[in-house]
């Protein structure tokens, strides 16, 4: 029949069924995949024998990693790509509260607080609601010392914590490090902060709309949010949403008191500032707790919710077929819906993630114990004389999507990244070079592979010593093709 | 696979020393090296560029006139922006200016992307970075020395040099850091980047999901031993950021990489002055002190272009920002956003004049894109776009204001 249909030029129509198998990775590289995305290091040895030996038991482990506490910190990092609030500018400066010499720690803490939240909601398996319902924020030991926050619990890192300057407390909604990022102004009066949470939240970007003004926009433009259908298109959703807002409006600039505190007594001026009541699409709400019920309950929360953490892991945009096939079992609860995720076709697709700074980061921390910092402060985390953008990683300014293809000041970074963590590795003794590459890659080496790196390591051990030799080796595997894409 | 193999194909090609500069005096379109001078905020073209003194109710600065510059090109000149009017009375005769160019958002993300891809949502790749081309022909096709870049799915044809110049401290290995660091030592370094290419370029060439990915991975890999081999004794320095920022070194960083054939465009940003930022909802008397440090700016690229004299020849420079400002102030006593901006080109196969005008409500009236005259389209971001591909392509690419191509 084959026969047949080659000679006539024809070819078979295509099986719907077969045509829609994702051909799948490996048991080991989609453990170490999976060891990315939620430790945010490699696999162990052990680790990557038990999926080479029983692969079907790699869901299994997965899970495990769900509850550990490095996921939170993934999360983080994995939210801040979507929510660009770990940037390196905002309104109020680390000279403000004479921190001058604490910059690095001082925006990262105001940029993960929003993150915290969420990283916690989902880690502590709560509904994804919390996120705009919680009645903390969390806070570590810097943000509780320059915002006066009670904290709720004790200890060193981020914990549950209060404000105390009356605001209310409503998830993300009721942050500084949220609204200091998406920053307002006397005559922007938190539109921007709507549009912002509308597209991380219920992913409608109202910005996105094409813009052509009216007549009336060139006469009084104040008044033409109201009147011009250009201006009413937008107005109509984000005017009655951002006078639920504000208490956080701020009018004046560059000023640590202004907005670092709530204010109350500008909770009501919306009436005379926008002239709309405070509403949500439509759902009267009267304040920012409101406006979080408002946004839970909005049919677009937790499609939304769906499409943030599918991309968060499959690290591109999801289609909506697959958004719908994605989020069949999701229940509001993220935690308890991720092990679909994970064991998803999608998830283990033979597609290419490139390594985040961040993972690259921690991975080789944990692999060779080097982590590459100047006074402190990771370079790879940082853009300001530091890595982050140039290894592609999203600043949240000027980067907003991670690097999807190898480019030349990526690979500069891992050279110089990888000579380092090499010879931290080689300075610890000798190196097993089929292990490593079982470590690093979770990829056995050919026997021509094997011979390859002997040979160079021969090579350098005829010009130089063994621990020369060993880091040669690792530096090769560090910038291997197949250790920047998991 | 062997290097020796995989440098003897077409990739070879880069690593030829002056290879890459070989046709750096050539006149073709293709020659074109691209600097794109980015506002960021939303500057306010009446303050200089666009009059609006015909418009009824807009805000007029006091003591400020209509002038003419070189070439009789039309400018607002003021007695405290003496730089501006320099700047004019020097090179208005090459300047195109296009007003009336609707940006259609009212967000700063937004209008920026419209800016520089024509759409306000899609991922696709920035005019720069189309115009770039691939690192097979230049190391680093778009150099962003500081500012925004749309890469889309083409990242490998953005090179950031960083905002301290970490690129050549990356280069040259002597990043500081707290470890006590050991150069690697020439020829083991040797074997060692032969090693990774020879197991990138075997891994491309097997059936294995990763190949495509792996081809990728040896371009970049031997565009960065050809650049480190390129690059020696190259200044890739940067200019001090905030209020004593030195322009002169990113141009000059930026056009030693055009002469070297290492870049085709550039993306330097203008913050204003001392990075106060041009985005003026309160203090609109911002917008003039801007302007005036912006003037400081563009007279020091005029004089950097002329130490490079192969670049000159062949150099587009586009100065534009992501919106306008309202023709009215605000009740707060600044300027809110207005999608109808201008911007301004000049070099090389650019048509000097003024193209597009302003109605009597401050908004873009039509033109006619053969001419550059009055007409019916509406410039929007995408003509210009389209203008610029076609100025580095050659031909004519999408609907180009062909008025502004010589």
């Amino acid at each position: 029949m084959l026969l047949f249909l080659a000679l006539s030029g024809c070819t078979p129509e295509p099986d719907p069924v077969e045509a829609q198998v994702i051909p799948q990775i490996s048991a080991p590289r989609l453990l170490r995949r999976a060891s990315l995305d939620l430790r945010g290091v490699l696999p162990s040895v052990a680790e990557l024998d038990a999926a080479e030996a029983q692969p079907e038991l790699v869901q299994e482990t997965l899970q495990q990693w769900l509850v550990e506490p490095a996921f939170q910190e993934r999360l983080v990092l994995m939210l801040g790509e979507q929510w660009h609030t770990r940037v390196e500018a905002f309104p109020i400066e680390a000279w403000d509260y004479d921190l001058e010499d604490q910059e690095y720690a001082f925006e990262r803490s105001v940029g993960e607080e929003p993150l915290r939240i969420a990283a916690h909601v989902v880690a502590t398996g709560q509904p994804w609601s919390q996120v705009v319902q919680a009645e903390y924020t969390l806070a570590n030991p810097m943000l509780q010392e320059i915002w006066g926050l009670e904290p709720l619990e004790s200890g060193e890192g981020w914990v549950p914590a209060l404000y105390q300057d009356g605001r209310p407390h409503a998830g993300v909604l009721s942050t500084n490090g949220l609204w200091w990022r998406y920053d307002t102004d006397v005559s922007n009066m938190n539109r921007r902060r709507i549009a912002a949470i509308s597209r991380l939240l219920v992913c409608h970007d109202i910005l996105s709309r094409p813009v052509s003004l009216g007549e009336s926009a060139s006469e009084d433009v104040e008044n033409a949010v109201q009147t011009d259908p250009a201006c009413i298109t937008c107005h109509a959703a984000l005017d009655p949403a951002a006078a639920a807002l504000f208490g956080f409006w701020t009018v004046i600039e560059y000023s640590e008191v202004e907005h670092a505190n709530y204010h109350p007594e500008r909770e009501l001026l919306y009436d005379r500032y926008l002239g709309v009541e405070p509403a949500w699409y439509g759902i009267p709400v009267s304040g920012p707790e409101a406006l979080g019920q408002a946004i839970a309950a909005d049919p677009r929360f937790d499609d939304c919710a769906v499409e943030r953490f599918s991309e968060a892991l499959i690290r591109r945009p999801i289609t909506r077929e697959e958004q719908a096939s994605l989020g069949a079992s999701y229940q509001g609860v993220v935690l308890e819906w991720l092990p679909e995720l994970l064991a998803s076709p999608e998830y283990g697709a033979q597609e290419v993630r490139l390594l985040t700074p961040q993972q690259l980061d921690s991975a080789l921390l944990q692999a060779t114990g080097f982590s590459w910092t100047q006074d402190g402060t990771p370079m790879l985390d940082l853009d300001e004389g530091g890595l982050r953008q140039l290894t592609g990683g999203v600043d949240g300014e000027q980067v907003k999507g991670p690097q999807a293809v190898p480019g030349l000041t990526r690979s500069l970074v891992i050279q110089r990244l990888g000579e380092r963590a090499a010879r931290s590795a080689a300075s610890q003794g000798p190196i097993d070079i089929a292990q490593w590459h079982w470590r690093l890659l979770a990829e056995r080496p050919t026997p021509e592979e094997l011979q390859d790196l002997e040979a160079l390591h021969a090579a350098v051990l005829a010009q130089s010593d063994t621990q020369s030799a060993d880091a040669a080796v690792l530096t090769v595997l560090m910038r291997d093709a197949a250790f920047e894409a998991y | 696979m062997r290097r020796r193999d995989v440098l003897a194909g077409g990739m070879a090609s880069l690593l030829l020393p002056g290879l890459w500069g070989a046709n750096a005096h050539a006149a073709s379109a293709q020659e074109r090296c691209f600097l794109f001078l980015y506002a960021e905020g939303g500057w306010d073209p009446a303050v200089t560029l666009t009059p609006m003194f015909d418009v009824p109710g807009a805000w007029v600065e006091e003591g400020s006139r209509l002038n003419y510059g070189a070439g009789d090109v039309p400018y607002v000149d003021h007695g405290s922006r003496p730089a501006m009017a320099e700047f004019f009375r020097r090179h208005g005769a090459e300047l195109a200016l296009l007003h009336g160019m609707e940006v259609p958002s009212i967000s700063h993300e937004s209008c920026l992307r419209l800016l520089l891809t024509g759409q306000a949502r899609a991922l696709d790749p920035d005019w720069p970075t189309q115009i770039a081309g691939s690192p097979q022909e230049r190391p680093m096709p778009h150099l962003v020395i500081d500012g925004p870049a749309f890469a889309g799915n083409l990242s490998e044809r953005v090179v950031r040099l960083g905002s301290e110049g970490q690129l050549p401290l990356l280069l040259e290995d002597r990043f500081s850091d707290d470890l006590d660091n050991a150069k690697v030592d020439p020829e083991i370094q040797a074997l060692i980047d032969a090693s990774v290419a020879q197991r990138s370029a075997a891994r491309a060439d097997s059936p294995d999901y990763l190949a495509t990915h792996a081809q990728a991975h040896l371009d970049s890999v031997l565009g960065l031993q050809g650049l480190q081999s390129e690059a020696q004794g190259l200044s890739l320095s940067q200019g001090r950021p905030g209020c004593t920022r030195d322009y002169e070194t990113d141009f000059e960083t930026l056009f030693t990489c055009f002469e070297a054939g290492l870049s085709r465009c550039g993306m330097i940003r203008h913050k204003g002055w001392c990075d106060q930022g041009w985005d003026t909802h309160q203090l609109h008397e911002r917008q003039g002190i801007n302007w005036e440090d912006l003037g400081d700016v563009l007279l020091d690229l005029m004089a950097v272009r002329e130490r490079f004299p192969s670049v000159k020849e062949r150099l587009v420079v586009v100065v534009a920002s992501e919106m306008g400002r309202h023709p009215r102030l605000n009740n707060w006593g600044g300027k809110d956003h207005w999608t109808w901006t201008s911007a301004m080109l000049f070099g090389d196969g650019v048509r000097p004049g003024v193209v597009g005008a302003l109605d009597e409500l401050g908004q873009g009236r039509g033109v006619d894109l053969a001419t550059g005259g009055s007409g019916s389209v509406r410039l929007g971001p995408q003509h210009l776009g389209d203008t610029l591909l076609s100025l580095g392509a050659g031909e004519v690419i999408g609907a180009p204001i062909q008025g502004l191509l010589l």
